[in-house]
């Protein structure tokens, strides 16, 4: 649905985004992710034909960017950063202009239908200056969806809302796939990209790591059970450390950390193994990750990789 | 509905309930509208001497010599003359400080609100988003001058002696109401959109105004000191140069109206 081949946006001579090459597949959420400054507003705007790209192609719905813009603006819809809505206007009033914009058929019937859906039917009459952060946030929901675009741009659609409000905007997230429409959620929160994509792109100017979030996971951290046992014994570490399959094993207390390639095939022989050594088995889990940590990672790698380029240029 | 209805018909739901926008229109019309009549059916009224004030005595004379015919009128009736028609010149203050707040308003307020960014989102091209908003701003601002002229004619036909009206509402009054009137609201418009993309508040916007506002109150001054009056032939010159002027400004305030300019450098 969505395809970028080096897309590159310079503002005056400085790299916002830099080399994106990736494909949005059609009814997928896509989660842009990376901190304050990464270029995720910079890319919304250049797939919503609002700033040109200063390199690379983007093909958006089978329409080419900077050849076919109002083809491209007929099919996506955006919440933006700040809501921006006319606040002397009713609820009503703002879907209207917007529908009447897109040239929607019948005006009325879509405006209904996404004030019912957003929960705002009751207040429609009322001025969006007196709606909270919340229903604003609802109301651009509705804005960007009132000529069913199919493809939905968001950024930071929760950024700056109460945890109870956050809750309801992710579920209406939620609740738009599965309705065929191609989703990309800008977030700098971790937690919200794991929750809502199928898959993510890290970047900070460059694109960093694009995969689903356990892929990501997984290729970052490897994996690793646990396993607490009521005593930890020398003859029980040398036992395991003596596995073929153990890569890596490191113990605390009565854990042991034990990282493994295919757990589900090598646990089975772990276990017996531990079993054999005289070991009392009292738990075996799967270490998780937060994405946080993928995050994290992911980042400061990235600033070693350009420490290391500048320091090779010197 | 055309995209440029769509603006429009937002825009003035807007300026509607934009109470103190509405009251910064109505309020300079209004002090213009009831001015003349304080100066010209009160003062003499309350003070009968200051018909024989030496300025105003020297204005009547210099006013006789420009057109002989008014010397056969009662000199009162040649100070309404004079005042009524004074006042038609500054009426032209009431297009240009409505369409210049208007422009102002509907584009920094924009700016304010952070509103443009979804608005460019759609299909509207920015060529109809300025037509949109030129519209929203010329079209009122030349109604209320019109309205308020319509007020002040009927007002003067109701206090003012019978030769004093045909005498106001003369090819000058009235091409400098409907000709030029509308003229100099495009122009104000156009300066609002022009300074609107570098300022980032409406009132800073707003200071262009003084551009517009120095050579109409220049004119009124040299008027009513007597350097010169104006006559058809010197309105409809000052028509083709505004006009020059409009479609200049116009194409300035297109030109800066880009999508992509609006969004990151006007902010
Ligand atoms: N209009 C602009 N002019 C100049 N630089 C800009 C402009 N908009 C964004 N930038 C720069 O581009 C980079 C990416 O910004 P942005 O896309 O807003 O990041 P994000 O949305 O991830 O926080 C930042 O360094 C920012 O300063
Ligand atoms: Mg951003």
């Amino acid at each position: 649905m969505i395809a970028t081949k080096g897309l590159t946006k310079a503002y005056d001579g400085k790299v916002a985004v830099e080399a994106l090459t990736m494909e949005i597949r059609s009814g997928e959420i896509f989660g842009l992710l990376g901190p304050n400054g990464a270029g995720k507003t910079t890319i919304v705007r250049m797939l919503a034909a609002l700033v040109a790209p200063t390199g690379g192609e983007a093909v958006i719905g089978g329409y080419r960017l900077g050849e076919q813009d109002a083809a491209i603006r007929r099919i996506v819809g955006i919440v933006t950063e700040a809501p921006g809505l006319y606040e002397r206007l009713s609820a009503r009033e703002n879907l209207e202009v917007y529908a009447r914009l897109y040239g929607v058929t019948d005006v009325a019937r879509q405006v209904k239908k996404y004030l019912r859906l957003l929960d705002l039917w009751d207040r429609q009459d009322e001025p969006v200056g007196t709606f909270s952060k919340g229903m604003k946030q609802k109301l651009a929901l509705a804005r960007a969806l009132v000529h069913e675009p199919k493809v939905l741009l968001l950024d930071e659609p929760t950024s700056g809302l109460d945890p109870q409000m956050t809750r309801v905007v992710r579920e209406f997230i939620a609740d738009l796939r599965g309705q065929g429409r191609t989703i990309l959620l800008c977030t700098h929160n971790l937690d919200e990209a794991e929750r809502l994509c199928d898959r993510i792109l890290v970047l900070k100017t460059r694109p960093i790591a694009l995969d689903t979030p356990e892929a990501l996971r997984r290729r970052l951290f490897g994996r690793r059970v646990i396993v607490t046992l009521a005593e930890v014994t020398e003859r029980i570490l040398e036992r395991v450390r003596a596995l073929e399959f153990v890569r890596d094993l490191q113990h605390q207390g009565q854990q042991l950390h034990i990282a493994l390639a295919d757990p589900e095939r090598e646990n089975p022989h772990l276990v017996r193994a531990l079993v054999e050594a005289g070991a009392a088995i009292q738990s075996l889990a799967e270490e998780e990750h937060s994405l946080e940590e993928i995050y994290l990672r992911l980042i400061e790698e990235e600033a070693a990789a350009y420490q290391a380029e500048a320091a090779s240029a010197r | 509905m055309s995209p440029v209805l769509v603006i429009l018909k937002k825009e003035w739901t807007d300026l509607r309930r934009h109470h103190l926008l509405m009251l910064s229109m109505l309020v300079p019309a209004l002090v213009f509208l009831v001015l003349p009549f304080v100066l010209a059916i009160l003062i003499p009224l309350l003070d009968p001497s200051s018909l024989n004030d030496r300025d105003v005595r020297r204005m009547l004379e210099l006013l006789g010599r420009a057109e002989p015919e008014l010397k056969r009128l009662d000199p009162l009736v040649v100070l309404h003359i004079y005042i009524f028609r004074q006042f038609v010149l500054m009426f032209l203050l009431v297009p240009i400080l409505g369409a210049l707040s208007i422009a102002t308003y509907s584009i920094v307020g924009e700016k304010q609100n952070r509103t443009l960014e979804p608005l460019l989102a759609t299909p509207i091209t920015t060529t109809e988003l300025l037509l949109g908003k030129s519209l929203a701003a010329a079209l009122p601002a030349t109604l209320l001058v019109w309205l308020t002229f319509g007020l002040y004619v009927l007002g003067i036909r109701a206090l003012s002696p019978p030769e004093v009206l045909p005498r106001v509402a003369n090819p000058v009054g009235l091409s400098l109401i409907f000709l030029i009137g509308p003229l100099v609201a495009v122009l104000s418009l156009g300066l609002g959109v022009i300074v609107s993309s570098r300022a980032k508040d409406p009132r800073t916007a707003q200071q262009v105004g003084v551009v517009l506002i120095l050579p109409i109150v220049a004119l009124f001054i040299m008027q009513m000191r007597g350097f010169f009056s104006l006559n058809v032939q010197w309105v409809f010159a000052s028509a083709i140069v505004l006009l020059g002027l409009d479609v200049i400004v116009l194409k300035i305030g297109a030109r800066l109206f880009e999508r992509e300019t609006i969004l990151t450098r006007w902010a």
